[in-house]
């Protein structure tokens, strides 16, 4: 039974019984890297919640130094994009091309607005003196280590940062290959991969908007 | 398993439109009542615990429904699930480590404030004189 496996799609590759066996060979590699983008942060996060026990006032003022209200609006940013982003993959299983290339279109647009907002924060912080870590040159501050915050708010903000990047060129990259005419409403793995990839960029933000900037 | 006769496709899980737009609102709503809560709640411990059961309920819609994984199969879940365990050793031992160190000196001096190794004064003076 299992011998009778040739098939002649070009897009499964010969090791596979059948396009199914691919798409979930796929996904199970996608599901493995997200677990490791998880204990990736995790890391962040622990050494985070342990110094934030220990110096939760200093924590505090850090957090003061952030507007929220740019951290609530890259929010409700990137929510949307994960919306535009899983409607992209439903527009494929529904045969509607255009639709899904504005979908992952708006998408792109959202990480870029988002890295804006993102911008406009951080210079306005270089520019106050506020580095991480030896660098911090800020004046009148009322905790003397305060840079250890702006440390964990810099490399758990940047990593983050550098991830929604990543994502834009991913989804431009799928972007391409749809306008190409590479996937259909059978054939779409790497949009799916790509989509669970920007929703976890947007799963770490979920997190680090609270922690970071409504503390205290 | 040989009895079974895959399509392709017949693996892809579609979710409704519906679906998708719910979800949405109400990630938009609990982020709203992120924000609310903030400015509304004293600080303390309750507002921490409030803000994270907020993210947690918003993080379970988003793996469920946005990344599928409502849908997917087993080995992805317990994949994924791994990671959080792993999160959680990583946690419990870094805490139960720290917790239960004895206080310290009270600060170990900063590398400026260590003088620096200079020549012995004395030539006389033998060399390993700590012991």
């Amino acid at each position: 039974m299992s011998t009778d496996s040739a098939h002649h799609d070009p897009r499964v590759a010969h090791h596979f019984r059948d396009a199914t066996h691919q798409y979930d060979s796929s996904k199970q590699g996608i599901w493995l890297f997200m677990a490791t983008e998880i204990l990736m942060f995790g890391g962040l996060f622990v050494g985070y919640a342990i110094y934030h026990h220990m110096y939760p006032a200093m924590f505090s003022e850090g957090a003061s130094y952030l507007n929220w209200k740019m951290g609530f609006l890259n929010t409700l940013v990137l929510i949307f994009s994960s919306l535009t982003m899983a409607l992209g993959i439903y527009f494929i299983q529904h045969k509607q091309k255009q639709l899904a290339n504005w979908s992952l279109f708006i998408t792109i647009l959202c990480g870029a607005i988002f890295m804006v907002v993102k911008y406009f924060e951080y210079s306005h912080k270089f520019h106050d003196g506020i580095f991480p870590g030896r660098y911090f040159s800020h004046e009148g501050i009322e905790h003397a280590n305060l840079a250890l915050y702006f440390s964990f708010y810099f490399c758990m903000s940047g990593l983050h940062g550098i991830h929604v990047m990543l994502g834009m060129g991913l989804i431009t990259w799928v972007l391409i290959r749809n306008i190409r005419g590479d996937f259909d409403e059978n054939h779409y793995t790497a949009v799916e991969g790509v989509g669970i990839f920007w929703h976890i960029v947007d799963l770490i933000w979920i997190y680090l908007f609270p922690i970071l900037y409504l503390i205290g | 398993m040989a009895s079974k006769q895959h399509h392709a496709g017949e693996a892809h899980h579609v979710i409704p439109m519906k679906v998708y737009m719910a979800v949405a609102v109400s990630l938009f709503i609990l982020t709203f009542l992120t924000v609310g809560a903030h400015n509304v709640l004293q600080p303390g411990n309750f507002k921490t615990i409030v803000a994270f059961a907020i993210a947690t309920v918003k993080a379970i819609l988003v793996i469920g429904y946005f990344m599928h994984l409502k849908y997917d199969n087993m080995i992805n879940r317990v994949v994924f699930g791994t990671a959080f365990m792993g999160l959680v050793l990583l946690f419990f031992f870094c805490a139960l480590d720290i917790g239960t160190r004895i206080p310290a000196e009270p600060l170990v001096p900063m590398p400026s404030q260590i003088p620096p190794i200079t020549a012995p004064a004395n030539p006389g003076t033998p060399a390993s004189s700590t012991h």
